[in-house]
């Protein structure tokens, strides 16, 4: 179903970073999950996936953080009036019985995590934080956006704010300084880090990754999503597996 | 347990449920998928000669109605996607039956050759495709363009041919016409040329504008069509329109098919 959204405001986070926040004009069927994500279709000029920055059930208003790579993302940055919302697409993940979670970012792979963390709040966990950028005009306090965060850890490869090399390393660094705390482990970035994430927390049951690829229908039918060689589609199975099943395939 | 084995084009199934084409088959790991799924005989995506890119997103879309409008734009790995999906289907034991489309005869013709050269089970001429122009839905509602095509496939192929026509006034001469000229059978119906525009952008949502409605409004149509051809022919006819349900397959059945494909039934019940 195309849920009519209307724009009600945008604002640019950070040198690469935009908020968009939209109120749904029809109630979703269902509540999303934490790590689903939506079709957001701009009218007559794209659709495209994006995942839930977080969403408010009370007023049916609902945020996405997203950089501006073509047209479709430009549109979402300069555009206002009418949008459409196709989802709430994949799986999502169940915070419940767990009660410290590390969250491992790489770039855009922020942000699903306002998301993420008021539902940890409802369920009464906390979310310690790793994000990675390449520079440091990338970041913006996340704190802002997200509540209920535990330790905020940011990494900048250029090394002018924070921890100086990528995320999957200061995790390394942290779990050797302090041991392994967390009983979820989630990772959202580039594949290369996604694999170091799950090394790094190999031995726990509940680590996962959330996986990106090319979403066509979002309904399982076109078979774009696919993540060869499994037999599995990112739209349907995903978009988080558990380290487990994708280990073979990241990297 | 009941048996629900049918035997149909040669082919010994488990049960008379395939997928429609369109619903993945473009890749061997679609077809691991389906077959997971359970369906008795795989059906591929509508393969052309060349690689489609299909057009850009949004391609489909879920109705209010319990529809589902797409215009995915034949997007298929061409002819050099047949046979890995074919081995795929063997190695799992199932059937598999290859859409083909195409923009000319010549196309029909050397892609279902290709399909049989793979070890296809059976090709299904996709003569009723709504969305791409040259492909499909002109052929389709032209009774004589119907018998050319066909015949020209099933002269040259050993392996069944199957005609998959889409609703139009002359659909049942057009059904006809394709069992003259050599059709094993028919499927019956495509999805049916249809628009959805959005009231509050006043914007077409498809990229392509118009799209192929399925699902269950356009049930009672291929119903309708699948009696009135089985009415008139007492032939082979896989029913396919809004299957999501075993009342609706039995209603098919009833109808006069043997056997049907499930499209978006199999969307709405992940």
């Amino acid at each position: 179903m195309l849920i009519p959204a209307l724009k009600i405001s945008v604002e640019k986070l950070s040198s690469s970073y935009y908020r968009a926040l939209f109120k749904l004009l029809e109630p979703p069927r269902i509540e999303p999950k934490p790590l689903q994500f939506i079709n957001i279709w701009i009218p007559g000029l794209d659709e495209a996936p994006m995942s839930i920055s977080d969403y408010n059930a009370e007023d049916y208003t609902l945020s996405i953080i997203f950089k501006v790579v073509g047209d479709g993302t430009r549109g979402l940055r300069d555009r206002n009036g009418f949008f459409g919302v196709k989802g709430f697409l994949g799986n999502g993940i169940d915070t419940s019985g767990y009660d410290r979670v590390l969250f491992v970012a790489g770039g855009s792979g922020i942000a699903p995590l306002p998301f993420l963390s008021r539902k940890c709040v409802e369920s009464g966990c906390i979310v310690d934080v790793v994000w990675g950028v390449r520079r440091g005009d990338m970041l913006f306090n996340i704190g802002k956006h997200a509540v209920g965060l535990g330790e905020v850890y940011y990494t900048t490869e250029d090394c002018t704010i924070g921890y100086c090399g990528n995320a999957s390393s200061l995790v390394r660094e942290i779990v050797e300084r302090s041991g392994f705390k967390w009983s979820l482990v989630i990772g959202v970035g580039p594949s290369q880090m996604l694999r170091e994430v799950c090394y790094a927390s190999r031995g726990l049951q509940d680590s996962y990754v959330s996986l990106e690829t090319m979403v066509k229908c979002g309904l399982g039918a076109c078979g774009s999503c696919l993540l060869k060689p499994l037999p599995k589609l990112l739209c349907l199975d995903g978009p988080v597996f558990k380290c487990s099943e994708v280990y073979h395939i990241l990297g | 347990m009941a048996n629900l084995g049918i035997r149909i084009l040669g082919l010994n199934l488990e049960h008379p449920v395939l997928n429609a084409s369109g619903i993945l088959g473009s890749e061997p790991e679609h077809v691991d998928i389906l077959v997971k799924h359970g369906f008795s005989c795989i059906v591929t995506k509508t393969i052309t000669l060349e690689p489609r890119k299909g057009y850009p997103p949004p391609i489909l879309i879920e109705l209010d109605n319990g529809g589902y409008l797409n215009a995915v734009g034949l997007a298929n790995p061409g002819v050099r996607g047949i046979c890995p999906m074919v081995e795929r289907a063997r190695l799992l034991g199932r059937p598999i039956i290859v859409s083909v489309g195409g923009g000319d005869l010549r196309e029909y013709v050397e892609v279902s050759i290709k399909a049989e050269e793979c070890g296809a089970s059976g090709v299904e001429l996709n003569l009723s495709c709504p969305n791409v122009r040259g492909f499909g839905l002109e052929l389709g509602v032209d009774p004589s363009m119907v018998y050319r095509v066909v015949r020209d496939v099933a002269s040259v192929l050993k392996i069944p041919v199957l005609a998959k026509l889409g609703f139009s006034d002359k659909v049942i001469e057009s059904s006809g016409r394709a069992l003259e000229a050599g059709a094993a059978g028919l499927t019956l119906i495509n999805t049916i040329k249809a628009m959805y525009i959005d009231v509050y952008s006043a914007k077409p949502v498809l990229s392509n504008k118009y799209g192929g409605l399925s699902g269950p409004p356009i049930k009672p149509i291929a119903i309708r069509v699948v009696y009135d051809v089985y009415r008139e022919y007492r032939a082979l006819i896989i029913g396919c329109g809004g299957v999501s349900s075993w009342r609706d397959a039995a209603e098919f059945i009833l109808a006069g098919a043997r056997a049907v494909q499930v499209g978006s039934g199999f969307l709405r019940n992940k």
